[in-house]
């Protein structure tokens, strides 16, 4: 096998018997010329997957020989990134070292099917997708490339403007739940035509942030079993189970929430919320604004925030303070109504909630 | 309910199913939809079923005169299994527009309170008899005015589905529920396939709920309003409301209605583009401003959100009877959602019978015309003493 991680030969390189010439960053797959400079920034594309599948065995002796040593220390350090960075970093090294960053994706992936933890999954998923949207924010051609990689129809209504207006599919739309992620998202407050809706191209990212999302968790799930894994690869995987064991660790103990006297409605979001799901926007708020204002502790909501996937102290302490009116800010944030809570599909009554128009007049018999 | 009333009734549901078991329908693949039924004296509700084609269907109703049959809007791999095993396919989106929920008045005041023992009744929902203290028995009566109120709404309906959702006309049909209101059926496969969040987001979005300030078309956008999807449904009823200005002369005053009278054959076609510099000019920026509220009032679009929002719920089988009336949920062409309720009637139970009536307002029930009825013996088709009996307000026979 014909890998040269470290190679800074920038005129042509050989990548696993196909010819890169760099004049043109041009990546001969069969016919098409992909840049490989874009796979490694979206590793999870059609180009990408189909490259590694078709020369390299996920099966996987291969990939995790020794000599893949950079490929692998990689993969493994863009999983400690998500878990404690909340991000997966690209930087200039990562361009120069294209091959690899693509090579170390599938192996990133691996890890995390090895650990075998939603919570981990949702967190990695969670971190390359935001990487691949701040990526796609520099360059709005890009946008339009991953969407197209990723068989995401769209049509361009207008190039005016920053960036353009796009128009996506309704059910495509609604199928990545944007409508959860704050009102300028809810359907009622886009220009809905003939079934397509309009986004501008910054939008669309965010939107395609949550396609990739959902791609890499997906692939994060498929069963390691009776896998033969090389002595490197059992090692990082040992390596990155005492790292995830001690955050689980950290997270696990405080986050104990007392559901009894909730009404199933905030249950539920608690309850997602320390299975380690993303919580969209709205979710969060509404969860955090109701134990705020039942007089739950700002450390318990807190440690309930850590399960978040994307959870990062600083910015939740901040939302925290914001929501719960103090830091600065008079005003304090309640939760939505019920026939609010109805509209964002958030609403699961049970015998109790009869009567009650809002989650704070919930109260459980005997 | 006495025998005598349950063997009549069972009598003229056999009669419309032994004539008209045709008309039953089950939107296709009948295979991958559960059904369930009422049947017996105790209206015993049946579920988790499955037939292989719609003749199957149709035999069992003949065979067994269900008092009401639904089948499912989902369709599942096997959908005579319980909930957890059945393996949902795609679901057909449904709209229930019930006048209920369009026109709650105009619901009151055709409901009526009735007192059994004493014989007393009066307007609205009171639970016990002034006379007698006993509690009293309530009834919804059919009301024109209602159902054309509920018919407008599903033909917005209709078309907001079909300009801004982009379903196709072809991939939409329309029934009358068979009592107050209409069901809407969607089975474009791309909408097969959301989920129950993203259904209850397109009922918020048809009833302009959730909206931020900037969906309302306001003034200070200049002499031209831009508008495309929900703002354009606005529009296109402010136009509406124009069209019409007597209507409105609670907001234009009588000067206003004139004016608007005598400009609108050069106002119209101009506020259809979305200019309303014409309208501002001729009636003033207080009253358009108010004229702007209420065409946003009128362009939401209500639909019970449960039902489009439940993708495992079962909607009433198409051709079948409703048992709160005795009448059948029958197809509908747009064109004539509002006069089919009355006209498009199949014909059923035509012979008389002699019936004892509590009470009954003056009605149309179908093309027939009846009532008033007040503690009397009255000599009526079949299918309106149906009706009566099914609301609890009468008795087969000479007497109570």
């Amino acid at each position: 096998m014909a890998y040269d991680s470290g190679s800074s030969d920038i005129q042509a390189h050989v990548f696993q018997g196909y010819v890169i010439n760099l004049r043109t960053n041009s990546l001969k797959v069969g016919s098409e010329a992909l840049n490989p400079f874009f796979l490694a920034k979206y590793p999870f594309v059609r180009g990408a997957r189909e490259f590694v599948a078709e020369h390299f065995d996920l099966g996987a002796v291969e990939l995790t020989e020794p000599e893949h040593a950079a490929a692998i220390e990689r993969g493994f350090q863009r999983v400690c990134q998500a878990i404690r960075l909340k991000r997966v970093r690209f930087e200039a090294e990562n361009m120069i070292h294209y091959d690899r960053e693509v090579v170390s994706f599938p192996i990133a992936v691996m890890l995390v099917a090895l650990v075998n933890d939603d919570l981990l999954r949702n967190i990695y998923a969670t971190a390359e997708a935001k990487r691949c949207n701040e990526l796609m924010l520099q360059n709005r051609s890009e946008i339009l490339d991953v969407a197209r990689e990723l068989d995401f129809p769209f049509t361009v209504v207008s190039e005016e403007g920053a960036g353009g207006l796009l128009a996506i599919r309704l059910a495509n739309y609604l199928s990545h739940s944007p409508h959860l992620w704050g009102e300028k998202w809810r359907l009622v407050n886009r220009t809905l035509v003939g079934g397509m809706v309009h986004v501008t191209s910054h939008e669309f990212a965010r939107i395609l942030e949550e396609r990739i999302k959902r791609t890499i968790l997906d692939r994060t799930r498929v069963s390691m079993e009776g896998m033969k894994l090389s002595a490197l690869l059992n090692q990082k995987r040992d390596e990155l189970m005492r790292i995830w064991g001690d955050y689980r660790a950290k997270i696990q103990p405080e986050a104990k929430v007392e559901h009894r006297a909730m009404p199933p409605c905030m249950t539920k979001l608690t309850e997602r919320m320390t299975a380690g799901q993303n919580l969209s926007h709205v979710e969060r708020r509404t969860m955090v604004s109701y134990l705020a204002t039942i007089g739950r502790p700002k450390e318990e909501i807190m440690s309930l925030l850590r399960h978040s996937p994307d959870f990062k102290e600083r910015i939740a302490r901040y939302q925290l303070e914001h929501l719960t009116g103090r830091g600065g800010r008079a005003k304090k944030y309640l939760p939505p109504s019920c026939a609010t809570m109805k509209t964002y599909g958030l609403c699961f009554p049970d015998e109790w909630c009869e009567g009650i128009r809002h989650p704070l007049q919930y109260r459980r018999g005997a | 309910m006495k025998d005598q009333d349950l063997r009549f009734l069972r009598s003229v549901f056999a009669e419309y199913y032994s004539k008209f078991h045709e008309a039953v329908f089950v939107p296709p693949p009948v295979s991958s939809r559960e059904l369930g039924f009422s049947i017996g004296p105790e209206r015993t509700m049946v579920r988790h079923m499955a037939f292989g084609s719609l003749t199957d269907v149709r035999r069992y109703i003949l065979d067994n005169v269900p008092w009401d049959a639904y089948h499912s809007c989902a369709t599942y791999e096997s959908p005579d299994k319980p909930m957890e095993y059945k393996t949902e396919l795609w679901v057909d989106m449904a709209f229930d527009i019930d006048a209920k929920d369009v026109q709650p008045d105009c619901v009151r005041s055709s409901t009526y309170w009735i007192c059994d023992r004493c014989g007393l009744h009066g307007k609205g929902h009171d639970k016990y008899c002034p006379e007698c203290s006993q509690e009293n028995h309530v009834a919804e009566f059919m009301n024109r005015d209602c159902i054309s109120s509920t018919a407008k709404q599903t033909r917005k309906l209709c078309s907001a589905l079909t300009n801004e959702v982009g379903i196709s006309p072809d991939d939409i049909t329309v029934y009358f529920s068979g009592h107050m209101g209409f069901h809407l059926y969607v089975t474009s496969r791309e909408i097969g396939e959301l989920d129950s969040d993203a259904r209850r987001e397109i009922v918020s979005y048809l009833a302009l709920a959730g909206a931020g300030e900037g969906l309302a078309p306001s003034l200070a956008e200049g002499p031209m309003i831009r508008g495309t999807g929900a703002r354009m449904r606005i529009l296109s009823e402010l136009a509406s409301m124009v069209s019409s200005p007597g209507e409105h002369r609670d907001i234009l005053g009588d000067r206003g209605v004139i004016l608007i009278e005598n400009s609108a054959g050069s106002l119209l076609p101009r506020l259809e583009k979305g200019i309303i510099e014409d309208l501002l000019k001729l009636i003033g920026a207080r009253k358009t401003k108010k004229l702007l509220k209420r065409a946003w009032q009128r362009a939401a679009i209500v639909v019970d959100p449960s039902v489009t929002g439940d993708i495992h719920r079962l909607f009433r089988m198409p051709g079948t009877l409703n048992s709160k009336s005795g009448l059948p949920k029958q197809l509908l062409k747009l064109e004539d959602v509002e006069k089919g309720v009355f006209s498009l009637m199949p014909e059923y139970g035509k012979t008389d019978v002699q019936v004892f009536v509590t009470f009954a307002p003056e009605m149309e029930v179908g093309q027939d015309r009846v009532g008033p009825f007040s503690n009397e013996v009255a000599t009526i088709p079949r299918r309106i003493a149906a009706y009566l009996v099914l609301k609890g307000v009468a008795t087969v026979g000479r007497r109570g």
